[in-house]
């Protein structure tokens, strides 16, 4: 009993940062049916950067969302500006053509960044030392600050996203731009700026889960490559351009992932996930696919 | 029109809900064998969804569409168009990288035993439609007029014993919707039993030998097109509502 | 002259003429080992992904998950000698069965999912496959990876001392694949796959049962695949789960063609033999630099082409003198292959850097 609290408990803990980072890619997704293989990437770029600023700075990793925040923000824009409208803007493509281009175009994106960052730092795990050391036990569950801590940001910085779509006016044009593209660019909404907006707070958000996870999950160059497939897996469960999904996803990912590790094998873990994942798309495909017309 | 005795298209309790929303509530008409029905009726009235159901691309929540005797409810659309019936889309859906030719062989080639007999149907078809010097042209690249011609011929190569023609002539010129109404009367002159949605009414009074009006998804009237012009709940349905916006707009 | 440039024009002239230059290549231009390995894996590379075009690029279904199939043939290859001690023949035969039954079960389930939804769900049974493999190293070898016994010079074992003639083995793979995919396009299932990829809906509504072409598709673009992981296990002789099933295997397949042009015939051929030199050549030659510069150089290289035309090097328009020619070349009606232009493409190959693959 206390082993299944304690696997709950721990893929909760975790999928807190799965749902912020799926909800970026949800975000980018629903909006500018971008498919974004370089997300997992930029979670590594966020974890590299709380690194960083601990290595160099001393700087705490909470206080570090300010600086990879800011900066991932930026590195959205310029890839959205650079590679995704460039695919929108060539003479007579097809919509379909566009978004098979920005998928391999991303895709070249995550090589170079993971490799970059080969480059730079080497292939050895790097991690942010001692912040958030404290371990809890609860009724003989036991339960790291530091993951605490991070999931108590990614709820925070979630909630705030949450608010911010509800109540400001770029929020309410993202909205606007989720439920009908046509309408909203007919009620005078520019869906170029709400598509580069959107697609940078994506990046974003995730630059913010990883600096947060960084502060008890070791980062190497390739870590990205597994949080991809979990963004992916996440915001299928949670539907396309479903933010609040998204997240509730990410708590569900979390958890499949820690249950099969701890009832089948760690090793396996990804399996369970993965098979979840296409059962999902296969049972409830009409949920999922509705509404969508441009990937289709 | 000489009605033969047995219809040839036989819609029975259609009825169509799309979660809580009743598009087509029970409606029963049929399609003598060589007729021209037109279908009216303002926006959201439920034309199109009838239109869709007949094609198979929405199911029905209940009720029967028959075609001689094969069942057609229940069917997906590729068995529907293989059953005989054959359809346009609204707004044009044409495979755009595509030549003509390619196509109209396309859908020769779900009916034709090879490509060889599938290419000669489709020149048939071009040919039919006077459209022989187009083959070879990419369809993105022709003229909206065009590209409804081919969305006809696409719908032909099928051989259909029932052709289903969605608002042909939005955005069309009075010139080519002109056109366009020659080649479909000279279609049904040929024997092609035809059913028509279309928005402008001039153009549906112009072509059918029967209309059927809806209206909230319910059938309000029937009958010869002077008929049901001068009935007073269909004057109703458009004049409430959308006003003479439709009456009026040309094209 | 005229003959000649019609000749070229046509893609079985044409054909022709690359395949005599490439089978030929080994007795005036390659010269080293190392420039007939890098030959051999970008025609095996080359034959998988002219499999994938059959339904992702013509059918519009990409798949993240050739890799799948690829890796299957390996493995099958493999573990038929290293387990069961059978002849490597029967496990290239078997390497085909086994992947185009599975292309048929997995395909049953994902090719009802549209659009992106089949990418990603490829894309996870493949890392499936990977991880699997990998754990039940009882039977597979696990993360170690497979090794195949050194037999020697044994044409009756699949296995031979010169390394020619596995370049040739894998000129025929190729060409067999792209004759294959050529026939597919002038087919009905072609036609049919490619209105699937411009409107499934529209092509339904004309008939076609897409969901029996995109099977009947993916389990012919199986095929090729197979075949590629048959050989490359022989040629190799080593296979882990990384390289069967990974990530990496799974994309590059897609990217291959991507980069030369989805969807064209000669897409493919042109998109192995800029990336599959390029990636072996920087794995080689620059061990002078930190690890991860040959990648960083290699995605640059994408990048650059796709931001220059996302639908890849085919569609790459070399600018005319004339604005545009009054009628296209007078091809035989119906032979309508969708891209006219293969000359002008492969003009187009030197003067592009180069390549990837391998790993």
């Amino acid at each position: 009993m206390t082993t299944l609290v304690q696997t709950l408990v721990s893929g909760i803990l975790v999928g807190g940062l799965y749902g912020l980072f799926s909800s970026g890619l949800t975000l980018i997704f629903g909006i500018t049916r971008v498919i974004n293989f370089a997300h997992g990437d930029f979670v590594t770029l966020g974890m590299y950067g709380a690194v960083l600023l601990f290595a160099s700075l001393g700087l705490s990793p909470l206080i570090g969302i300010i600086p990879v925040a800011i900066l991932s923000f930026l590195i959205g824009a310029i890839v959205y500006r650079v590679i995704v409208r460039r695919t929108l803007s060539v003479k007579g493509i097809s919509a379909i053509d566009a978004q098979h281009g920005q998928l391999v175009l991303t895709l070249a994106v995550s090589i170079l960044i993971s490799n970059l960052l080969l480059m730079f730092f080497g292939p050895s795990p790097r991690a942010v030392q001692g912040v958030l050391p404290a371990v809890y036990e609860v009724f003989g569950v036991y339960i790291q600050q530091a993951r605490l801590v991070s999931f108590l940001i990614a709820l925070v910085v979630f909630l705030l996203l949450y608010i911010a779509l509800q109540r400001t006016l770029y929020g309410k044009a993202i909205r606007a731009t989720v439920d009908d593209r046509d309408m909203a660019s007919m009620v005078g909404i520019d869906p170029n700026k709400v598509y580069a907006v959107s697609f940078s707070v994506g990046i974003m958000l995730t630059g913010i889960a990883g600096c947060v996870l960084a502060t008890y999950y070791p980062v190497t160059p390739t870590t990205g490559a597994g949080f991809l497939i979990i963004a992916f897996v996440t915001v299928v469960m949670g539907g396309l351009g479903n933010i609040v999904g998204a997240f509730v996803a990410g708590l569900l990912v979390g958890i499949i992932q820690q249950v099969t590790a701890i009832y089948v094998a760690v090793d396996l873990q990804d399996v369970g996930l993965f098979l979840a994942f296409v059962l999902v798309l296969v049972l409830r495909p009409q949920g999922i696919l509705s509404g969508r017309k441009a990937s289709a | 029109m000489a009605a033969s005795t047995e219809p040839l298209l036989r819609v029975e309790g259609l009825t169509v809900r799309f979660g809580g929303l009743v598009a087509v509530n029970d409606v029963n008409f049929t399609v003598a064998e060589g007729e021209l029905l037109g279908i009216i009726g303002p926006n959201g009235a439920g034309k199109t969804t009838t239109f869709n159901a007949v094609a198979g691309a929405v199911r029905p929540t209940s009720g029967t569409i028959r075609i001689g005797d094969a069942l057609v409810s229940g069917r997906p659309p590729e068995r529907v168009a293989r059953l005989g019936i054959a359809r346009t889309f609204q707004s044009v859906r044409l495979f755009k990288a595509m030549s003509v030719a390619e196509n109209v062989t396309l859908s020769a080639s779900t009916v034709c035993p090879s490509m060889g007999a599938s290419r000669e149907r489709a020149a048939e078809v071009a040919e039919l439609l006077g459209m022989q010097a187009l083959q070879d042209s990419r369809v993105d690249e022709l003229p909206l007029a065009d590209q409804k011609r081919v969305e006809i011929a696409r719908a032909l190569a099928l051989r259909p014993r029932l052709l289903l023609l969605d608002e042909m002539m939005s955005g069309l010129n009075q010139a080519e919707t002109r056109d366009l109404i020659g080649v479909i009367t000279t279609l049904n002159s040929d024997g092609l039993t035809t059913i028509v949605i279309e928005h402008v009414l001039r153009v549906i009074m112009e072509l059918s030998h029967r209309v059927l009006v809806l209206d909230h998804g319910v059938m309000i009237a029937e009958g010869p097109p002077r008929e049901v012009m001068s009935d007073p709940r269909v004057v109703e349905a458009y004049l409430g509502r959308s006003a003479a916006a439709n009456l009026g707009e040309p094209a | 002259m005229t003959a000649l440039g019609k000749l070229l024009r046509s893609t079985g002239g044409l054909g022709t003429v690359v395949l005599v230059l490439v089978a030929s290549l080994p007795l005036w231009f390659i010269q080293s080992s190392f420039v007939l390995s890098v030959a051999t894996l970008t025609l095996i590379f080359m034959a998988a992904s002219l499999g994938w075009n059959v339904i992702s690029g013509f059918g519009g279904q990409i798949s993240f998950g050739h890799s799948i199939f690829f890796g299957l043939g390996a493995y099958t290859t493999a573990l038929l000698q290293v387990r069961y001690h059978l002849n490597a023949y029967v496990g290239v035969v078997l390497g085909v069965v086994v992947a185009v039954v599975l292309a048929v079960l997995l395909g049953a389930v994902t090719l009802r999912l549209r659009g992106i939804y089949f990418s990603l769900a490829t894309f996870a049974l493949t890392l499936v496959f990977a991880i699997l493999t990998g754990h039940y190293e009882g039977f597979t070898g696990g993360e170690v990876g497979l090794t195949l016994p050194l037999l020697g010079d044994a044409p009756g074992q699949f296995s031979f001392d010169n390394k020619v003639v596995f370049y040739w083995i894998a000129t025929l793979l190729a060409a067999l694949a792209f004759v294959a995919t050529w026939l597919v396009l002038r087919s009905r299932l072609g036609l049919q796959l490619r209105a699937i990829q411009a409107d499934q809906e529209a092509a339904q509504a004309s008939g076609v049962l897409a969901f029996r072409v995109k099977l009947v598709g993916l389990a012919i673009s199986a095929v090729p695949a197979a075949l590629a992981g048959s050989v490359y296990m022989q040629y190799v002789a080593f296979i882990d789960p990384d390289s069967a099933f990974g990530a990496t295997v799974a994309t590059q397949i897609a990217v291959i063609a991507f980069v030369g042009g989805a969807g064209k015939l000669w897409g493919p051929v042109i998109g192995a033999v800029i990336l599959v030199p390029l990636q072996q050549l920087l794995n080689s030659s620059l061990s002078a630099y930190p690890a991860g510069f040959n990648l960083v150089v290699y995605a640059l290289v994408v990048l650059v082409i796709l931001w220059i035309e996302p639908r890849g090097i085919m569609s790459m328009r070399i600018r005319r003198r004339t604005p545009r020619p009054p009628a296209r070349d007078a091809a035989p009606p119906g032979d309508s292959v969708p891209d006219p232009r293969p000359v002008d493409a492969v003009s187009a190959t030197p003067s592009v850097p180069t390549s990837r693959n391998g790993s």
